[in-house]
């Protein structure tokens, strides 16, 4: 099992997503000498262990602001739950509750939808956005609705394509808009249905 | 316009940069690839890359399956969608040692699907080289897509590249819908 | 005048002697733009560079499999426009984007002198 990668490509809020139920110890490490563990107990934050002295009355979020910035790699081990913890309990911390709302710096480009990929709202989906990204989403709603790419939203809003692709990232990275599957606009098909009975005798063929 | 012509079924191979595209049409083609590899004049870690497609073939019983390669970097994203037209398939190759590609990977994945009823199955290579890699399930979860969905497989190796190919008609063959708007995850 | 800028003026001097030449543009082989001389804010340089090295790519498969030797050149004719593609000492490639209207007999001894040029600027 090997979780890890670095801080640029991948945000906290992805890395607890792919850690999912699995218990064990993220590592966090900032390669200028802080390194953050922390021991993941279903879903939980039960002990949090930094290797470098902090200063009196710094505040857990503010640690893991090493987590959200940046600069630094990850690498989270699996492991047993802590026996000693069932959540929630006194003294552990539920991880969904570090998590702020889709924050304002820009990610990097690499990470950024296609300009031409659809988007389409999650209507039933409740989220908390800071302004910036509240306004966008009130203007860009209408359309969102249909489905629609950072192109022709960028177009139809007269804004710029990198704003609106990073906007669409930050409201995939909180689910609020989900990328457009091509087949569950066109349903059922007589090429699927084809391409279905096709599969069928392919793998009669495989496994032979 | 059918995936099928008489015979012929067309499967897209895509990917990150050094996912080993290439290599995996060499390795299951049954003819000689078609290659249109170009020396690199970046730093990708190999001395030459794709800039049109790969092409190679495959001959299953009465079927003949034809591996379209894609090159990886955006730059050429006009082919991805290009070669992705009228295919039966997607397999989407990725390098499980080398994290820092995914997210491209998700963009090729993502731009392809929105624009063709395509099924797919992610294949992730390179996790025989190492043990600092990522495993099908964890890949699964950055994806957010069913653990059926990703396959680990070796590029180089004729079985275990197959087995790619055989996951994507079992993808197919399985009635219903594969992805939904909102994957199944407790967070949040 | 370094290279760069070697390269830039031979680009500059074709589109001066070509009236009809919409944009020129030197890109590798991989499809990375080196340099270019396109007058149109709205054409991408890094699309260009990258559907020339594709057009050349496959432009040179074609030759090798049917038998007509090395690829040297690709001319592509639509209703608004040509595109010609030359490959350059077989490691760059000169994109040019004129009007239909061009004298294509100017633009292919033009072109062939700048791709000597240029040829000479990268060896």
């Amino acid at each position: 099992m090997a979780i890890f990668g670095d801080l640029a490509d991948f945000s906290f809020r992805e890395i607890i997503s792919v850690i999912g139920k699995r218990n064990g110890m993220l590592i966090i490490d900032d390669r200028r000498g802080k390194r953050l563990r922390l021991q993941i107990t279903r879903e939980h934050l039960t002990r949090l262990t930094l290797e470098q002295p902090i200063r009196q009355g710094e505040l857990i979020q503010k640690l893991l602001q090493t987590a959200c910035d940046n600069a630094g790699t990850f690498y989270f081990k699996a492991g047993p739950a802590d026996a000693a913890e069932t959540p929630p309990v006194h003294g552990s911390l539920a991880l969904s509750s570090l998590l702020e709302p889709a924050h304002a710096t820009a990610p990097p480009a690499t990470v950024l939808p296609h300009a031409d990929t659809r988007f389409i709202l999650i209507p039933s989906r409740v989220v908390t956005l800071d302004r910036g990204l509240k306004v966008f989403l009130d203007h860009a709603q209408g359309l969102l609705e249909k489905g629609c790419s950072a192109n022709q939203l960028a177009q139809a809003l007269h804004m710029n394509v990198e704003h609106v692709r990073g906007y669409l990232h930050r409201l995939r990275e909180v689910k609020k808009v989900w990328p457009v599957r091509a087949h569950q606009e066109h349903g059922d098909s007589p090429q699927l249905t084809e391409q279905r009975s096709l599969a069928r005798r392919l793998i009669g063929l495989f496994r032979q | 316009m059918s995936a099928t012509q008489g015979k012929t079924i067309k499967v897209v191979v895509s990917g990150p940069v050094g996912a080993g595209k290439t290599t995996f049409i060499r390795t299951l083609s049954d003819i000689p690839v078609v290659n249109t590899d170009e020396r690199a004049s970046e730093a990708i870690g190999k001395s030459h890359t794709t800039v049109a497609l790969d092409f190679g073939q495959i001959t299953l019983g009465d079927y003949c399956v034809h591996l379209f390669g894609t090159p990886g970097q955006s730059r050429f994203d006009f082919m991805w969608e290009l070669l992705s037209e009228g295919a039966f398939g997607l397999l989407l190759l990725l390098p499980s040692d080398h994290p820092q590609s995914f997210a491209h990977a998700r963009t090729i994945l993502e731009h392809i699907t929105s624009r063709h009823a395509l099924p797919f199955v992610v294949a992730t290579t390179r996790g025989d080289l190492t043990s600092k890699a990522w495993q099908p399930e964890e890949v699964a979860d950055y994806f957010d897509l069913p653990t059926a969905q990703v396959i680990a497989i070796n590029a180089e190796q004729r079985d275990s590249a197959q087995s790619a190919l055989i996951r994507l008609v079992e993808v197919l063959e399985t009635p219903g819908p594969d992805e939904r708007p909102i994957p199944r995850k407790n967070h949040e | 005048m370094n290279k760069q800028e070697q390269l830039q003026a031979t680009l500059n001097q074709l589109n001066q002697s070509i009236p009809s030449l919409k944009g020129s543009l030197l890109s590798t082989l991989d499809g990375i733009p080196i340099t270019h001389a396109i007058s149109d804010p709205l054409v991408d340089p890094n699309r260009v560079a990258a559907m020339a090295a594709t057009a050349i790519g496959v432009g040179r498969r074609i030759s090798e499999t049917l038998k007509t030797g090395s690829m040297k050149e690709l001319n592509l004719l639509a209703d608004d426009g040509r595109i010609f593609i030359y490959l350059i000492a077989a490691k760059a490639c000169l994109a040019l984007i004129a009007s239909s209207d061009s004298n294509v007999g100017l633009i292919n001894l033009e072109a062939t002198d700048a791709s000597n040029t240029l040829a000479n600027i990268l060896l």
